[in-house]
């Protein structure tokens, strides 16, 4: 059992951040799903997938039978992670807010990214950054000083806020399509 | 079953979901030996990699009617194996960094292509990230200027370079900033350079400055301890040529027969143009990527280049290629080299300003020299079909020696003037290094530097140990005391940083102009910021002003074959000039050198 300590002399977050990504299958019949998680630095430590069938027909409203298994795809990745990292990013442009506010209650900061004008819904706060970026944050942003407020700063820094969910989308094609 | 995302269930209607599956993994190498499945991610097959979850009896889907494929979480730990902090200095002046957690990081191996792999590159930082610049995540002690991230980014593509820039634009540093991001990217495990001995440290040094993460080790020393260091877990071994060739055996059982390095740096490549031992054993290492690095990958003729090019040209498992000289070598030439000169690049880089001095003999140097000559022309008459190059040749350094100083009386026309010379650069806060092929009291280094005694100089010899060099270098570079550094051609000619100095001194000329050039650009290279003077001293009416000939011809063809990829190697030193400049014909049988 290793002593434990912290580094005070260390500036670097120890945790890592986890950026959620969906996309429509190419028949229009399934939606995939992805969590890559990440150190601060950028390092890719996990990797998870999976797709789910989106049911149509008259029990099921429209929008609904996908927002719901947008929600069950996020459950089942977040249950299948083996760390837990410190925020939670997704896109706000296919990420709608009910995933997080009907369906489940996330325990770490989880956050919404999108465009500068995006309206946040609901009652999160929204955080503009300076290069058009706005982070909606779901449960709120983050305590300041904490390690998750730390980690958005050094991924700001790094400019590593959005550009995770292109390689999650690589990772995405190479997964499914390979 | 743990949920290791916290989140809750707003209904509560269920703990645990019924169709997850799991790919766990604790350490990337495990990872290449679990089987992926054979019928797509979404339906593992294999218990070894993946396991079902026994649906709890009291969970219920949170939507019925909708539930997503199993899910694969794949634990990416291999771009981890470059550690990201190194504490520690390990036994004394070889290991330089350990693990901060005590935990041995080894270099990875080579592995397969196994879905996690392929993630694990796709999902790798994107180089931005990684490169010197404002926006890496990496920590980088400096920037590179454009054409070396080019540099980098080609090294980074490429398993094959000869990476030809000019001398002073930093190759060394190109490699290293690749090398390190190779680590990081998990793309390799090991790395050996091999370099002249006496850069060795300057290798481990300006590795622990850009590269503190990777662990480097210079080999070396008596056999017992260099094979504990060629067993060492390290990511980047460092060693000279002439260790590798005492070393090297093609037996798969020694050290380096049995390895596979997955990249093999030959620095100052020209040391492999001939086909020696050195030069075969450099080859029959077993490597993926081969870059070499020279300024001058063609001293003489066109059969050095293609041995260099025979080095990088190698593709493991395939029966190595083998060039002459022609067509064929050329192209291939073209297509493996990167060379980029100062001139282009280093718009910013002050000018090197030669000036060949000729200078007269004293007039005690004078008769002696005449002595020598007329004595020689005679012995070598008298030689008569016996007559050998090496004669010719012995002759030639002989009066070299006398041009530089007279035996006896120790008078000399050059030490005078560049005592008279370092005096007033010294005057104005400048230093110099004076370069001479002979370390002799007499009239190489030990006699130049008790000439210049009153500017308290250092000498650079291959007779001072490495950690002497090292120690001379440092107090050079950090002492301005120190006014001037002279330095035998062999031992300090490549390989060395000396910004410091602005003025540069040919005591003698060598026989090559690229390595000449080579030692004045140790002072003309990235870093400097002022103008660099060349002198370059030939006695008139002497072999040196017959030689300084020879050397502009072969100038030119380096120019043609290096910077141009065209020749016409009718221009090589032959057998004929040399006889020549004693207005002696060559023998019959004799031929080209």
């Amino acid at each position: 059992m290793p002593i434990p300590f912290r580094d005070l002399g260390e500036d670097e977050p120890s945790g890592a951040a986890a950026y959620l990504r969906f996309m429509d299958e190419p028949d229009g019949n399934g939606i995939r799903g992805a969590l890559f998680i990440m150190s601060p630095r950028g390092d890719p430590l996990e990797f998870s997938f999976t797709r789910i069938d989106v049911r149509s027909g008259v029990l099921w409203r429209t929008g609904q039978a996908r927002s719901r298994a947008l929600a069950s795809l996020t459950k089942a990745l977040f249950e299948s992670t083996a760390r837990v990292p410190e925020v939670v990013f997704a896109l706000a442009n296919e990420t709608p807010l009910e995933v997080f506010s009907e369906g489940l209650n996330v325990q770490v900061s989880l956050c919404r990214v999108g465009a500068q004008d995006t309206e946040p819904g609901g009652t999160g706060e929204v955080q503009r950054l300076s290069d058009s970026i706005s982070l909606l944050w779901v449960n709120g942003p983050p305590e300041v000083g904490g390690e998750s407020a730390k980690m958005v700063e050094v991924l700001e820094s790094r400019r590593l806020l959005l550009e995770p969910f292109e390689r999650t989308a690589l990772g995405m094609q190479e997964a499914f399509e390979s | 079953m743990k949920f290791l995302l916290p989140w809750r269930n707003k209904s509560n209607a269920f703990k645990h979901h019924p169709r997850i599956s799991r790919w766990r993994q604790a350490k990337a190498e495990p990872v290449q030996r679990i089987p992926l499945p054979q019928s797509g991610p979404f339906k593992p097959t294999n218990l070894d990699y993946a396991q079902s979850l026994p649906a709890p009896v009291d969970s219920l889907p949170l939507y019925p009617g909708i539930i997503p494929d199993p899910v694969t979480s794949i634990v990416l730990t291999g771009t981890s194996d470059a550690p990201s902090k190194a504490t520690s200095v390990v036994s004394g002046n070889e290991v330089r960094s350990s693990p901060s957690n005590g935990q041995s990081r080894k270099p990875r191996e080579p592995s397969v292509d196994t879905l996690p792999e392929r993630l694990r590159r796709v999902l790798a930082p994107p180089l931005d990230c990684l490169l010197p610049g404002p926006d890496s995540v990496l920590e980088w002690p400096g920037e590179l200027i454009p054409f070396q991230l080019d540099g980098v980014k080609l090294l980074l593509d490429s398993e094959t370079l000869l990476l030809a820039d000019d001398m002073g634009l930093g190759k060394t540093l190109q490699v290293i900033v690749a090398l390190r991001v190779l680590f990081i990217r998990g793309d390799i495990g090991s790395a050996l350079v091999v370099a002249p001995a006496s850069i060795l440290d300057q290798w481990r040094q300006e590795l622990q400055k850009w590269a503190p993460d990777l662990r480097a080790m210079v080999i070396r020393g008596n056999p017992a301890d260099r094979a504990w260091q060629w067993a060492a877990q390290v990511h980047v071994a460092i060693v000279g040529y002439e260790t590798l060739r005492s070393d090297y055996t093609e037996s798969p059982y020694s050290p380096l027969g049995k390895k596979t390095w997955d990249v093999l740096v030959a620095d100052e490549a020209q040391r492999i143009k001939n086909p020696n031992p050195t030069s075969r054993a450099v080859k029959g290492i077993k490597r993926v990527r081969s870059w070499a690095l020279t300024g001058t990958p063609l001293e003489n003729n066109e059969e050095e280049l293609a041995s260099i090019v025979e080095f990088v040209d190698h593709h493991e498992g395939l029966p190595p290629n083998t060039y002459s000289p022609g067509l064929t070598l050329r192209e291939r030439h073209r297509e493996l080299q990167l060379r980029r000169k100062k001139a282009e690049v280093l718009q910013d880089l002050p000018p090197k300003l030669t000036t060949k001095l000729k200078i007269p003999l004293l007039p005690k140097q004078q008769r002696s020299y005449e002595r020598a000559e007329r004595d020689g022309i005679v012995h070598l008459r008298e030689l008569g079909a016996d007559v050998r190059v090496q004669h010719v040749l012995e002759l030639i350094a002989r009066l070299k020696q006398i041009c530089n100083s007279e035996p006896e009386t120790g008078e000399s026309s050059k030490f005078e003037d560049i005592r008279s010379r370092i005096e007033t650069l010294a005057n104005q806060g400048n230093r110099a290094l004076v370069f001479s092929q002979y370390t002799s009291a007499g009239f190489g280094v030990a006699a130049m530097s008790e000439v210049l005694r009153e500017f308290d100089p250092l000498t650079f010899t291959g007779d001072h140990t490495m950690e002497e060099r090292r120690d001379i270098i440092r107090r050079f570079r950090t002492d301005d005391r120190h006014k001037a550094l002279i330095v035998s051609l062999r031992a300090g000619g490549v390989g060395l940083n000396l910004q410091e100095a602005s003025y540069v001194f040919h005591l003698d000329r060598w026989w090559n102009p690229a390595v000449e050039r080579q030692a004045e650009d140790r002072s003309h290279r990235y870093g400097q910021d002022v103008p660099v003077q060349v002198f370059k001293y030939s006695c008139i009416g002497t072999i040196e002003e017959r030689i300084d000939r020879i050397l502009e011809q072969k100038q030119e063809l380096f120019d043609e074959l290096v910077d141009d990829v065209s020749i016409d190697l009718a221009k090589s030193l032959s057998a004929d000039q040399l006889f020549g400049l004693f207005g002696l014909e060559t023998p019959a049988g004799r031929g080209r050198r």
